[in-house]
């Protein structure tokens, strides 16, 4: 008798090859980040604070299928806000969907199926860090920059619109692309012979 | 090694992207294609915004029922103030010559221009008391350095004094980017009302507007109103015409040994909560000039 033992698929939720299909959703998923951010969020506003959405699809992106996917989602997002809004700059908020974006898949290449509090966090992290990459860019066209103000009038109201408009779109996003692994038939697969 | 050479690729761009956009001049092949895609957008903007209008009525309606008491004391007060607003736009000799109907109110308008009415599509996404995009454009006649103003609140005979609030900047078929007055770099020829002190009106990084190096002896007193000269800097003619009301005096001091105090001044329109805007398109000789830089 002999058993052939059970093979376990090595898993694929965290695949850095991306199919066309993905690459349609995600370009998909872009356009209708930037198309809801000049438009409807750009309404949201808290003191002198919106929500970034685009923060929120170079994380998925780049949680899902790597930091190059990531960096690709976070710079055309990026790039077509600046270009569609007279937002007075061109390449910063392509520079912070770059780095957010890669940094989100160099850290999924540790935990490949991310809970939503994760992504969440890291949606947050990078929104944060575009708002500070502007202001470092403000200042250092020799603009002065009320630290302060800075902090209590866009950081903080800035985090918590992005963390609260993120999170459905998050939740929904995070069902259909990492859907849960199924349950493991523990009945070892035996072949038996005469 | 690939994916590090296209993220190295995709940063390099960016800094290219960047600092090739502040070294080009605002006519430049960078900022010409920002207004050409923000063009495109615009039609997109308008359909999102139709679309979302309802919500958007919802919730204005809701947060208008929260905030009512103290709205109704906020606006009782800058009712007084902007009464006062309009007795000083009319002794600083304001031509009222064009009268326009906007939402069934007249407004005053300075001669030599014609107002052009436009709704803002879209605004900074950082920093939103500094620049927004107009949905008028060169096919509505909007050129380049046209000024921008708002309907202040209404007051005697159902009239509103316009509230200079920018300056278009650039301009596609359909969209006009606007620079308001509290964008940094903004430099106005203004008078204070009532007085003689003259200068420069500027607005700092954080939006505040302030008239510098005003001789001492020069009266002034808070709330009095800020109006656009006419002129700038060694009597060369403004961009604005004459008598537009900006803000109103908010502070003004100087130290003991100092021959000059600073004039804190606070802009009479919150550029930050309008919807719309009238463009004064120039239509005189004289405005014509004016637009062109002298």
């Amino acid at each position: 008798m002999t058993g052939i033992a059970p093979t376990v698929e090595p898993s694929r939720s965290n695949s850095v090859g991306v199919d066309a299909v993905s690459v349609g959703l995600f370009a998909a998923l872009c356009l209708a980040a930037v198309l809801l951010q000049i438009s409807i969020i750009s309404e949201l506003r808290v003191a002198n604070a919106i929500p970034d959405l685009i923060a929120g699809v170079s994380v998925v992106a780049g949680s899902r299928h790597g930091a190059l996917a990531g960096a690709v989602a976070g710079f055309s997002g990026g790039l077509l806000v600046e270009l569609a809004t007279p937002s007075g700059t061109l390449g910063v908020l392509a520079l912070a969907g770059v780095l957010g974006g890669s940094w989100a898949g160099i850290l999924a290449e540790r935990a490949p199926r991310p809970s939503l509090l994760v992504l969440l966090l890291r949606t947050v992290a990078v929104a944060l860090g575009t708002q500070l990459l502007l202001a470092a860019v403000w200042v250092l066209l020799s603009h002065t920059l009320n630290v302060t103000d800075f902090v209590v009038s866009v950081l903080i109201p800035g985090a918590a619109l992005t963390a609260l408009v993120s999170l459905p779109a998050l939740a929904m996003i995070r069902r259909r692309m990492w859907p849960a692994a199924p349950a493991v038939d523990a009945t070892p697969l035996v072949e038996v012979t005469p | 090694m690939v994916r590090r050479g296209v993220l190295a690729t995709l940063v390099v761009t960016c800094i290219g992207l960047f600092t090739g956009f502040f070294r080009e001049g605002a006519t430049g092949p960078l900022h010409s294609i920002q207004s050409a895609v923000g063009g495109l957008a615009g039609p997109m903007q308008s359909f999102a915004d139709a679309a979302i209008q309802p919500a958007k009525d919802g919730w204005h309606w809701t947060t208008s029922l929260v905030g009512a008491r103290d709205r109704a004391a906020k606006y009782e007060a800058q009712a007084r103030l902007l009464s006062e607003e309009i007795v000083a736009a009319r002794n600083a000799n304001i031509e009222a010559g064009i009268a326009k109907s906007l939402e069934g109110i007249k407004t005053v308008l300075p001669p030599g221009y014609r107002p052009v009415e436009g709704a803002i599509r879209n605004r900074s996404q950082n920093n939103l008391f500094q620049y927004a995009r107009l949905d008028v454009g060169s096919a509505n006649g909007v050129v380049r350095n046209s000024p921008v103003v708002a309907p202040g609140a209404k007051g005697a005979g159902a009239a509103r004094q316009p509230i200079l609030i920018g300056l278009v900047t650039s301009t596609t078929s359909h969209t006009a980017d606007i620079a308001f007055v509290t964008a940094t770099g903004s430099r106005i020829g203004v008078q204070v009302q009532g007085g003689s002190a003259v200068g420069l009106l500027a607005a700092d990084d954080g939006g505040n507007l302030s008239l510098s190096q005003v001789p001492r002896e020069f009266p002034l007193r808070k709330a009095a109103i800020v109006l656009t000269s006419g002129y700038a800097a060694m009597d060369l003619d403004s961009l604005y015409p004459r008598g537009l009301s900006i803000g109103r005096v908010q502070d003004f001091g100087a130290g003991e040994p100092d021959a000059f105090q600073t004039v804190q001044v606070e802009p009479l329109v919150d550029v930050r909560q309008i919807s719309g805007a009238i463009v004064l398109v120039p239509t005189s000789a004289e405005a014509k000039r004016r637009a062109r830089g002298g």
